[in-house]
C-alpha cells in the first residue's frame, strides 16, 4: 500500500512530450501576448468588434470561463458533502480548473475593455454597485477567494508528504505544509475547514453565474435578453459546460499519468450518469426560451430567432442542438455508458457550450439596429485574428496552468483516497493550520462585511455622493482623489479590506 | 431647476443633415474613413435616421435623447457618465473604462465608442474646438447637448459680459437657473423668428441689438438647422418654446415603453 501510494508523489518529472506541449502552449500564449500588445498600442479597432455588435467573442470567452469555473469547486465541494468516494479522485483537478478559468474570465474582460489599465484602477476606486459590473467583480472576488482557500487547504498534507523528499523544490512544499504532522486533531480540523469553505463556496458559485445572467438579463434594449431566464440558464450552462470539461481533464490525467487504478471507470460512468442529468436540464431551458419567443414574442425577439434557427446564423444553432441531443441519447442508453463515450460526448459538448455563448452574445447585438441611421450600424460581425488569437492564448494558458500544476503536485489528493499519515519529522514552521484557516476564513468574512456596508451606504447615500463628484466636464485626477464623498460611495472600501484582511491573517499567523 | 429638453419640428425638416455636420464639427468628432463607415464604426453623435415604412420613408435628426431614467447611467461600472442636475446626460471621458455597458444599454444606439485614435486629414487639427475635449482610443462618447455653449452662458451671465438680447432676458430674475432657462428661450425665439442672414423684409428696429455671440449660446445643431426644425430650451419652465411645442398633439417621443423619459421630443409631420 505505501510503495503505491510513494508512486504517485512523483513530481517534476518532464518528459519529451511535456515539453513539446509547453512549446506549443507557450508559442500560442507568446503570439496572444504579441497580438495584446497590437490591440493596446492601436486600440480595439483591430478587432471586428463594431456597432451594433459591441461585445464579440471576448464576451463570450469571459462567460465561457466563468462558466467552466462552475465545475470545479462547485463540484467538488458538492461531492465532498455528499462523501462521493468515487468523486475524490476528481476534486483536485476540478479546483484548479476552477482557479484557473477564473483568472482567464478576468483577463478576457481586460481584452474587452478599451482602457484596461484604467479598469483595474477605477472599478477599485469607484466602482458603482448599482451597475452588473460591479456585482460581478465582487462575486469574482469572493469566488477566486474561496477556490484558492479550498484548494490551499486540501494540499496542505500532500505537501507535508512532499516535503520530506530532497527535491529542488522542497522549500515550496515546505512553505505549503504549515506545521501539519498528520496528528488526529489536524485532521479533524482540516476535514471540518473543508466542509466548512465547501458550505461557503455554493451559493458563492451560483451567485457567481447568476450574476454573469443578469449583465445580459438586466439589458432592457437589446432583444431576447431582458428575460428573468438568464440566471438559472446561466447556472445550468456551468454546470453542463464545467463538468464536460472535468471530464475531458480528468480522462487526460488518467492517460498521461497512468492513474487507471484511482480514477475508476466507475467514476466516469456515473460522472456521465451526472452529465446526462444536466444535459437534460439545458435541454429543458433551450425549449422555454425558444418557446416563448417563438409562439409568443414581440416582433424583434422573433426577428432574433429567425436570425437564429434560419437566418445568417442557423448553422451554429442547429450545430448546437445536434451536439446536445446526440450526448443525451447516447448516455441515456445504459449499455453505451462507457469510460471512452463519456469522454467523447463531454468532448462533443463542450465546444458546442462555447459557440452557444458566443450565440447568446452575438445575435441580440447584431439585431439591436431600432434606429438605422445614415452614418450608422452595419449589422455584421466577423471575429479578428487578434480575437482568435487572444481566445486561443487564454485557452492556451488554462491548459498551461493545469500542466504546470499537475507536474508539481499530486493530481488527485493522495490524502484522501489512502488516508493520512505521520509525517517523518515534525514541522518547523511555526505557523499552525489553524491559523491559515482562521486567515482564509477571516478574509473572506471580513471583505463580505465591507462589501455589505459598502452596498448600504452607496444605496442609502451614494448615489448622489457617486455622481455629485463627476458634475464638472473634465474633473482632473487629483480633484476626483481629494473628494469627500468618496470614500463613502466607493469601492475604496474593499481594497483597504483586502488589504486589512491580509494583516489580520498575518497577525493571526504570527501568533498561532 | 432647469431641464434641458429639445423638441424636433418634423414637419420643418428638410434633411439637410446641417445638424449632423454641424456638430461634428463643434465637437471635434474624428471624420471617419469610408472603412469606419463600412465597419459601422462611425462616430456621429447627431445622425439622421432614415427608415422605410408604409407609404414612404422616415427621416429624423437623432441626437442624444437625455432620458430624465437614464439606462446608461444606470449600468456604468465606475459613474464616467453621469446626469447633471439640469437633466444632461454626460460623459467624463478621464474616468470612462471602455466597457461598452452603456452602448448595450442605450435603446436609442446613441452612445459611440473610440476604436483608434481619432485622426483628422491634413490641416483639421488647427481648428479643433478647444471647448471640447478629444477622446482617446478606447472610449465612449456622446451627444452632450453642446454643454460647453451652455456653460459659457453662465459664465457670461455671472461675469456681465453677455449680448444686449441676453441681458436685457435676464434683467430681474434673481435666480441663475432662471437666468439661463430666460436666456436660452429669448434666444431660441429669436433664431426661429429670424434668420441669421439679413432679411430685406424684417425691420430694421428687429436687427438694432443683434450680436453675433448670441447665437453661439444655442448648442450648433439648434444654431445651424436650415428649417429652424430644431428647438431647445429649459421643458421646466412651461411658457419656454419648447414646452409650448411638446404640449402639442402632434408631440411624441421615441421607444416611450422602455421607461427612459427621454427629453427629444419629436412633432410628427402633419398629415
Amino acid at each position: 500500500m505505501s510503495e503505491q501510494r510513494e508512486k504517485y508523489y512523483t513530481t517534476g518529472v518532464f518528459s519529451g512530450t511535456t515539453f513539446l506541449t509547453l512549446g506549443v502552449l507557450l508559442t500560442i500564449i507568446g503570439l496572444a501576448v504579441y497580438s495584446w500588445l497590437q490591440q493596446l498600442s492601436i486600440g480595439l479597432g483591430v478587432t471586428g468588434l463594431n456597432r451594433p455588435a459591441v461585445w464579440g467573442i471576448y464576451m463570450a470567452n469571459f462567460v465561457f470561463f466563468i462558466s467552466i469555473s462552475m465545475s470545479g469547486t462547485f463540484i467538488s465541494a458538492v461531492m465532498r458533502l455528499l462523501n462521493l468516494e468515487w468523486g475524490k479522485p476528481i476534486t483536485r483537478v476540478a479546483e484548479v480548473i476552477t482557479v484557473a478559468s477564473l483568472v482567464m474570465a478576468a483577463l478576457n474582460i481586460l481584452f474587452d475593455v478599451g482602457q484596461p489599465f484604467r479598469a483595474l484602477i477605477y472599478i477599485p476606486l469607484f466602482g458603482r454597485i448599482q451597475s452588473p459590473v460591479g456585482w460581478d467583480v465582487i462575486v469574482l472576488l469572493f469566488y477566486l477567494l474561496t477556490s484558492l482557500g479550498y484548494l490551499h487547504i486540501s494540499l496542505i498534507p500532500d505537501a507535508a508528504v512532499l516535503s520530506e523528499r530532497e527535491t529542488r523544490l522542497s522549500w515550496l512544499y515546505r512553505l505549503l505544509r504549515y506545521d501539519w504532522s498528520g496528528a488526529e486533531h489536524q485532521v479533524h480540523l482540516l476535514e471540518s475547514a473543508l466542509k466548512i469553505l465547501a458550505v461557503v463556496t455554493i451559493p458563492i458559485a451560483v451567485m457567481m453565474h447568476t450574476v454573469t445572467g443578469w449583465i445580459f438579463g438586466g439589458m432592457k434594449a437589446v432583444p431576447t435578453w431582458n428575460d428573468a431566464l438568464f440566471g438559472p440558464y446561466f447556472i445550468i450552462g456551468a454546470l453542463l459546460s464545467g463538468l464536460s470539461l472535468i471530464i475531458i481533464t480528468a480522462a487526460v490525467i488518467r492517460e498521461r499519468y497512468r492513474l487507471q487504478e484511482i480514477m475508476s471507470e466507475k467514476a466516469f460512468t456515473n460522472l456521465g450518469k451526472i452529465l446526462v442529468v444536466f444535459l437534460l436540464g439545458y435541454l429543458y431551458f433551450f425549449l422555454a426560451e425558444n418557446f416563448t419567443v417563438r409562439y409568443a414574442a414581440a416582433a424583434e425577439d422573433f426577428h432574433v430567432s429567425e436570425f437564429l434557427w434560419t437566418g445568417p446564423y442557423s448553422p451554429f444553432t442547429w450545430y448546437i442542438l445536434v451536439s446536445l441531443v446526440v450526448p443525451s441519447i447516447v448516455l441515456l442508453i445504459p449499455s453505451l455508458r462507457s469510460y471512452r463515450t463519456v469522454v467523447a460526448m463531454a468532448g462533443v459538448v463542450l465546444p458546442a457550450m462555447w459557440v452557444k455563448r458566443v450565440l447568446i452574445v452575438v445575435p441580440g447585438l447584431l439585431n439591436q439596429t431600432r434606429l438605422p441611421t445614415v452614418q450608422g450600424p452595419v449589422a455584421d460581425y466577423a471575429p479578428t485574428h487578434v480575437e482568435l488569437l487572444l481566445t486561443a492564448g487564454s485557452f492556451a494558458g488554462l491548459a498551461l496552468v493545469l500542466l504546470l500544476f499537475t507536474k508539481l503536485f499530486p493530481t488527485f489528493p493522495v490524502w484522501e483516497i489512502f488516508g493520512h499519515t505521520k509525517t517523518r519529522e515534525e514541522p518547523a514552521s511555526r505557523i499552525s493550520l489553524r491559523a491559515v484557516f482562521t486567515g482564509w476564513m477571516s478574509g473572506i468574512s471580513v471583505s463580505s462585511a465591507f462589501v455589505f456596508a459598502w452596498a448600504v451606504a452607496t444605496l442609502t447615500l451614494g448615489e448622489k455622493a457617486a455622481t455629485s463628484y463627476s458634475v464638472k466636464l473634465m474633473p482632473t485626477s487629483v480633484e476626483v482623489l481629494v473628494t469627500p464623498e468618496l470614500v463613502t460611495s466607493s469601492m475604496i472600501n474593499l481594497l483597504s479590506v483586502v488589504v486589512l484582511a491580509g494583516i489580520l491573517a498575518i497577525l493571526l499567523v504570527r501568533e498561532g | 431647476m432647469v431641464r434641458w429638453g429639445m423638441a424636433i419640428d418634423l414637419d420643418k425638416c428638410t434633411a439637410c443633415q446641417a445638424c449632423v455636420v454641424a456638430c461634428k464639427a463643434e465637437n471635434n468628432v474624428p471624420i471617419g474613413s469610408e472603412a469606419d463607415q463600412l465597419n459601422g464604426r462611425q462616430i456621429a453623435w447627431m445622425d439622421l435616421v432614415v427608415k422605410d415604412v408604409e407609404g414612404g420613408t422616415v427621416m429624423l435628426p437623432r441626437p442624444c435623447m437625455h432620458c430624465d431614467n437614464p439606462p446608461c447611467v444606470q449600468v456604468c461600472p465606475v459613474g464616467a457618465t453621469y446626469q447633471r442636475g439640469d437633466g444632461i446626460v454626460t460623459q467624463d471621458y478621464s474616468r470612462c473604462i471602455g466597457c461598452r455597458l452603456c452602448m448595450v444599454a442605450c435603446p436609442y444606439g446613441v452612445r459611440y465608442f473610440n476604436w483608434r485614435e481619432p485622426s483628422w486629414p491634413d490641416t483639421f487639427t488647427e481648428y479643433l474646438n478647444p471647448s471640447v475635449p478629444v477622446r482617446p482610443a478606447g472610449v465612449v462618447e456622446k451627444c452632450t447637448f453642446c454643454v460647453h455653449r451652455i456653460e459659457r452662458l453662465r459664465n457670461d451671465i455671472s461675469t456681465g459680459n453677455i449680448p444686449p438680447a441676453v441681458a436685457k432676458a435676464v434683467r430681474g430674475e434673481a435666480d441663475m437657473e432662471k437666468k439661463m432657462s430666460k436666456a436660452i428661450d429669448t434666444l431660441m425665439r429669436r433664431l426661429v423668428t429670424k434668420s441669421d442672414e439679413v432679411d430685406e423684409a424684417e425691420p430694421e428696429e428687429m436687427w438694432s441689438d443683434f450680436d453675433f455671440r448670441e447665437l453661439n449660446y444655442l448648442p450648433s445643431c439648434v444654431r445651424s438647422c436650415t428649417g429652424r426644425a430644431i428647438i431647445f430650451g429649459d421643458l421646466e419652465d412651461p411658457e419656454s418654446l419648447v414646452s409650448q411645442m411638446a404640449r402639442s398633439k402632434r408631440a411624441f417621443r421615441l421607444f416611450e415603453e422602455f421607461g427612459t423619459e427621454p427629453k427629444v421630443i419629436y412633432l410628427q409631420e402633419g398629415r
